[in-house]
């Protein structure tokens, strides 16, 4: 399957993300509980959960963005810190201001910084394999007649869609991302699981994070997450009533009964 | 400004301003204005403005503490000191909103204004003989810049502005989107401190010609100005410069003439080329939004009344060869009698209708527009009915603004499938054939 990829000396390098025992608490909270999963290449999986439960948390632990209380996530067997390249982030798209200043063509480019390593990262101009790789994005996500538009001047779904050409011409070998589906149209949520099953094609990893069930059927892999993974295999095998019942619950857990009883205690 | 008024030589007066030291003092700060405009970009845009105000104010006990080590204020010093303190103000802003609950514009309120308050302390506590001039500090005086201070400048602000330029695409990515600027690897925290830095380093070149107090202007209002003008990060930055300097230049030769405090007059300048271009702005303007605004209020009130026209002589074989009065007209039209008279005078100067003594009659071309009109309204009638559930009653006054939209007439006729009447029972009329 991993055709594409160099000969591995150690056996972990397959392994396109992996976490051991991932935790993050804020503020004395415990956000996420001791988290371990793995994903193989060329496969879709889904987070899914309710509000609360840590699935934006979750990618960013992965990424390294906010400290973790133990734990560590490996990528194709080392760090993060120096796997960046190789792996792109999509972040809801409230995170951002869309006044700012940029055209459409100027966001995607922006992706393109991410293969930069060391002072290019700094001091790195747009090379011509750069601009190329831009173009080839917002054609692949039907953008490029707006790449001279003002990002403000955009539906939900472009602006969706020019974060997604931002990461993809990074050409990254795992994408994270959090909510795509959310305030799109029903042409960019095609536009997005075709993008989606292309990746598959070249043996990419996606990770997806999603707040509702419906695209349960896409889906390779599902994780139920509620600060913990309640279940976590083929959608068919682990979205049970009762597990989702354990997810979607709301009821406290005794750990969470626990936790606030400390914090008083303190 | 005794010494040079003394110096006052009434035949050659204009010439004065071009004196060698109005030149140092001018160019001085047009540097500060340039870099401040550029810089203040990035201020803005991050949502920093309190901040920058902040540093302003900040730098003040490390200048006093620079002072009373070196015991002058030589510049190098007072760089030196103010450097540290604008960063100090940085951190300790960073970590009282990170370890604590406190907001960020509470901190920077806290740090800004004890920092500052310990500075007034310091220079109160001098020892004897020495003197700090807290007044240059706070409202500025160019008259005071020195040689020294012009090669602090001409050294701070192209190092600025270098900086600036080199990393660009990486300051512009992080300061867009922060998360995925750290995702890719991105430095950004060591780059707000280097921005913060820079900043400092600004206001400290810029004390002597605007003061503490003002300098925030320098920093924030150009960037302003030029973020209406513009969609690109790029020129915002040059129009921001541009701005910036030119206040600096406009308010230095206008307060040399009357004689005005000079750091105030440029602060004047730059808020007078922003609210120029909040009004005026070609895109986003006020003023030439409700001038837009206005016009197509006029275009559609134009063709209101050869709509009506039309209406009244549409009866008859020959609609070209029929008038009637304006009384008939302006009731039906919807709009006062003056109104109607400017409209009518218009639509006569366009030549699409003509006026016989009291009477008003439609050309050719009038006919023709009106029948647009007609086509159009009764095109979204139908439009309105099939596609968006509005029923027939409602239609009319739906249709009745959008109608002025008739250069989407042929497609909707396509895309109903070129409809023969409306939901009225109206004959849906073809396109004029001049038009088409």
């Amino acid at each position: 399957m991993n055709k594409t990829l160099e000969p591995s000396p150690s056996s972990t390098s397959n392994v396109p993300l992996q976490t051991r025992n991932l935790s993050v608490s804020y503020a004395g909270r415990s956000v996420l509980r001791s988290v371990s999963f793995q994903l193989s290449a060329g496969t879709l999986t889904g987070i899914v959960g309710p509000n609360g439960a840590g699935k934006s948390t979750l990618l960013r632990a992965v990424l390294g963005l906010i400290p973790t209380d133990t734990g560590e996530v490996t990528l194709f067997g080392s760090s993060v810190t120096k796997n960046r390249p190789r792996i792109g982030y999509v972040p809801q798209k409230q995170s951002v201001d869309w006044d700012f200043p940029v055209t459409v063509l100027d966001v995607v480019r922006m992706g393109r910084l991410a293969r930069k390593t060391g002072w290019g990262l700094l001091f790195g101009r747009p090379n011509a394999e750069d601009r190329q790789a831009a173009w080839e994005a917002l054609e692949q996500l039907g953008l490029h007649q707006l790449a001279d538009r003002h990002i403000r001047q955009l539906s939900g779904g472009q602006q969706q869609r020019v974060f997604l050409a931002r990461a993809l011409c990074q050409q990254a070998d795992i994408y994270l991302l959090d909510e795509p589906l959310t305030g799109v149209d029903a042409g960019t949520e095609e536009t997005i699981f075709s993008l989606i099953d292309q990746l598959k094609k070249e043996t990419k990893t996606i990770l997806l994070v999603s707040h509702d069930l419906s695209i349960l059927t896409r889906l390779d892999q599902i994780m139920l997450l509620d600060r913990r993974i309640v279940a976590m295999g083929p959608p068919q095998q682990v979205a049970t009533e009762e597990n989702l019942r354990k997810t979607y619950g709301g009821r406290l857990s005794l750990l969470d009964e626990a936790e606030a009883e400390l914090m008083r205690m303190k | 400004m005794e010494t040079l008024l003394a110096e006052f030589d009434f035949t050659g007066w204009w010439l004065r301003p071009f004196s060698e030291r109005w030149w140092q003092e001018t160019v001085c700060c047009m540097l500060v204005g340039v870099t401040c405009g550029v810089l203040g970009c990035y201020v803005v845009l991050r949502r920093m403005a309190l901040i920058g105000d902040a540093l302003s104010h900040a730098v003040l006990p490390g200048v006093v503490i620079a002072f009373l080590i070196t015991h002058d204020t030589g510049v190098f010093g007072l760089l030196a000191g103010a450097l540290l303190a604008g960063v100090l103000t940085a951190v300790l802003v960073g970590a009282i909103s990170r370890l604590s609950r406190t907001k960020e514009d509470s901190s920077i309120g806290i740090v800004f204004t004890a920092l500052f308050a310990i500075g007034i302390i310091l220079v109160s506590a001098l020892p004897r003989g020495l003197h700090f001039d807290l007044n240059c500090f706070l409202f500025g005086d160019p008259l005071a810049v020195d040689t020294a201070d012009l090669l602090l400048m001409a050294v701070i602000c192209p190092l600025v502005l270098g900086i600036v330029f080199l990393l660009y695409y990486p300051l512009r990515a992080s300061s867009f989107d922060p998360v995925v600027a750290a995702a890719m690897g991105i430095p950004v925290v060591v780059l707000h401190y280097l921005l913060m830095g820079m900043l400092s380093a600004t206001v400290v070149a810029g004390l002597k010609t605007t003061g503490v107090i003002l300098v925030v202007a320098l920093i924030i209002t150009p960037a302003s100005a030029a973020y209406l003008l513009t969609n690109r990060l790029g020129t915002m930055m040059l129009l921001s410069g541009l701005f910036g300097g030119l206040s600096a230049v406009a308010g230095m030769s206008l307060s040399f003439v009357t004689n005005w405090p000079s750091g105030a007059t440029m602060v004047v300048f730059a808020a007078t080329i922003f609210t120029l271009v909040l009004l005026l702005s070609p895109t986003e303007g006020l003023l030439t939004r409700s001038l837009q605004r206005k016009r197509i209020r006029r275009h559609i009130q134009g063709e209101d009344i050869l709509k009506t026209l039309y209406r009244f002589v549409a009866k008859n074989a020959e609609p070209e060869q029929h008038m009637c009065s304006m009384e008939q007209i302006y009731p039906a039209a919807r709009v006062t009698r003056r109104q109607a008279e400017r409209i009518v005078a218009e639509l006569e100067q366009e030549g699409l209708l003509y006026r016989k003594a009291a009477n008003i009659g439609l050309t050719e071309s009038g006919v023709d527009r009106a029948i647009e009109m007609v086509r159009s309204h009764r095109l979204w009638e139908s439009y309105l009915t099939e596609h968006a559930g509005v029923s027939a009653d409602e239609v009319h006054e739906q249709a009745e603004e959008l109608e002025h939209v008739h250069d989407l007439a042929d497609k909707i006729d396509q895309h109903l499938g070129h409809p023969e009447r409306d939901p009225h029972g109206e004959a849906i009329p073809p396109p004029p054939k001049s038009s088409s």
